[in-house]
């Protein structure tokens, strides 16, 4: 235990600090920009006292959840374990005096920080810039309500985390991770999560749980538009609409922290019995 | 010090090890208590499997690896006693060595690591160096910095994998010397090379290594004395071949003799004796000695005659 918690922060630390300085990093900052950049311009062109919370649901739960969480993450999360790997810089730590685990969760933990940073930065910016729209002198009549405005704080935060998680399995499991962490986030996150919540296997996608916390959250008048649209997707077209069908936000919680605690033991599981060698080459 | 205890620093008994149908190492028995170890091999002969072995990195399909009497997967306290040098020249690029292993240092819980990590940089002559990204490092100075990583932790056990690759002259007998002084410290230190002359400068024990089997073992004239029955074959450059095949055709120590336009080639069945002899000829302007060419004392000979054997 004593090395786990010499070693984890060490490796937390030095990971973040390679993927902050990796151009990639970069791309993925440049690309989680778009989010903050198309919700201000939606909200600035189309917008108006009626529409503008209709359109930040829109574009947070299209763009942000939709895209942006399950890509970035799955990135991060994958890379940070897999580059390890292949450049098999991962052979000093194993057979220095590092408890693997402290290897796979420190990955792990640094992945979440960075998903936060980058993902945390995107959602900050659209949440400070967007009510100075309603501000008389730029647009007053585009003002949005602050519970949509904070709505996605906390899908926000916890989504990255199981991401990440079912990332690192990846990452540890398999040897072309990023192309099996796209087929999950296509094949997956958006197939399985756009199910009608009566087939019961949409609780199995990261996505149902960050919408329904994003859902919940919305201010029940203003965002009526996106709510109804939820619902109706939720219930697959059908006509008993339903509440009941979108998990409520302890229901959504619970169900993240079960997918990222599965993931993790599976990820320690694979982790602390398989052989790195130094000459295995990686995709 | 690794050496004064018990248990032997490095045991394989019986260690077999398969990648897939292929062969890796086969029924390998040694032990190491301290000083140095010369793991001599072509290449592919399995010595970065044993290194990987011993290190714990890859784990025998069949008997046991122990390190101070512990399998080293089992035990972080183990691990931190073993400093590997691995034969691959992966980094953190963006680091300095002094950052690189100062954060190996503190993994291993070293007590004022970045200090101790300026010390040994220092030691290996690095520290005007050593604050530079390691991607702008020469191969020497990525060999030096590997080793470095393994002497911060103060291993017992030290696995250093053709250390001497990629140095230059220079660096390769600072490196010996190292070496050296090391096994004199009283570490445990197996060090591979597929160069014979090489491993000779660092020690006199040897494990000889051929397509995963152990062929020899012991110190350097124990194998030689295996070798001694071969006739070796030495080729002279000289001007004058006929007068120099007349000189030796009579020696007991030499077996045959063929003489060519500007060489004599021997077939030479004491070979201590025989340039004990053709020293003294080579004095002598009559023969014009030019140039004396052992043909077969490289280490694949050694080994196709071990094998042969």
């Amino acid at each position: 235990m004593t090395a786990f918690l010499r070693c984890y922060p060490l490796i937390v630390a030095q990971t973040v600090r390679e993927v902050l300085l990796s151009r990639r990093t970069l791309l993925f900052v440049a690309l989680a920009l778009a989010y903050p950049v198309v919700a201000i311009v939606a909200a600035q062109r189309l917008g108006d006292s009626r529409r503008v919370d209709e359109l930040f649901c829109g574009v947070t739960f299209g763009v942000y959840f939709q895209g942006l969480v399950p890509i970035v993450s799955m990135f991060f999360a994958v890379s940070t374990v897999r580059e390890e790997i292949a450049s098999r810089t991962l052979v000093y730590l194993i057979t220095g005096p590092v408890p693997r685990a402290a290897i796979w969760l420190g990955k792990f933990t640094a992945a979440v920080l960075v998903c936060w940073l980058i993902l945390g930065s995107a959602l900050a910016i659209a949440i400070c810039v967007l009510p100075m729209i309603g501000e008389p002198g730029w647009r007053g009549d585009a003002s949005i309500t602050r519970a949509t405005l904070l709505a996605p704080i906390l899908p926000a935060l916890l989504a990255p985390v199981a991401y990440c998680a079912i990332g690192t399995v990846f990452g540890v499991r398999f040897q072309r991770a990023m192309i099996t962490g796209a087929v999950y986030v296509v094949g997956w996150e958006y197939v399985v999560g756009s199910t009608p919540a009566q087939a019961g296997v949409r609780s199995l996608t990261v996505v149902d749980s960050a919408r329904a916390m994003f859902f919940h959250g919305v201010d029940p008048e203003a965002a009526r538009e996106f709510r109804r649209t939820m619902l109706l997707w939720a219930s697959g077209g059908r006509r008993n609409i339903s509440i009941d069908l979108i998990p409520s936000i302890p229901e959504a919680v619970w169900n993240l922290a079960i997918l990222a605690g599965v993931a993790l033991a599976l990820a320690l599981w694979f982790g602390l019995r398989r052989d790195y060698d130094s000459a295995s080459t990686d995709d | 010090m690794s050496g004064a205890g018990l248990q032997p620093a490095l045991a394989f008994s019986r260690v077999s090890l398969w990648y897939g149908n292929v062969l890796g190492v086969s029924d390998i028995s040694f032990s190491i208590q301290s000083g140095v170890v010369g793991l001599l091999g072509m290449n592919g002969a399995g010595k970065s499997t044993m290194m990987k072995l011993a290190s714990g990195m890859i784990r025998p399909s069949i008997g046991s690896v122990e390190v101070f009497g512990k399998p080293p997967q089992e035990s972080t306290e183990i691990r931190n006693r073993i400093g590997l040098c691995p034969d691959m020249d992966r980094f953190y690029e963006r680091m300095s060595a002094h950052a690189w292993v100062t954060f190996m240092a503190r993994l291993a819980g070293v007590p004022s690591a970045k200090q101790k990590a300026a010390e040994v940089l220092d030691r290996l002559d690095m520290s005007d160096r050593m604050h530079k990204k390691i991607g702008g490092y020469s191969k020497g100075m990525r060999q030096r910095t590997k080793l470095a990583r393994a002497l911060v932790v103060g291993a017992d056990l030290l696995l250093l994998d053709e250390p001497l690759n990629g140095l230059d002259p220079i660096g390769r007998h600072a490196m010996i010397r190292l070496v050296r002084e090391l096994g004199d410290e009283g570490k445990a230190v197996l060090v591979s090379s597929h160069v014979l002359h090489e491993v000779e400068a660092m020690t006199d024990r040897l494990l000889l290594l051929h397509q995963g089997r152990i062929l020899a073992e012991g110190k350097v004239h124990e194998i030689r004395d295996q070798l001694s029955e071969r006739a070796l074959q030495v080729e002279v450059r000289v001007r004058e071949p006929r007068s120099l095949a007349r000189q030796l055709i009579g020696a007991t120590h030499v077996a045959g003799v063929d003489v060519e336009k500007d060489r004599v080639v021997a077939r030479v069945a004491d070979a201590g004796l025989f340039f004990d002899q053709i020293t003294d000829l080579g004095c002598d302007e009559r023969y014009g000695i030019e140039a004396i060419v052992p043909l077969d004392a490289d280490l694949e000979s050694v080994f196709g005659y071990l094998v042969r054997k």
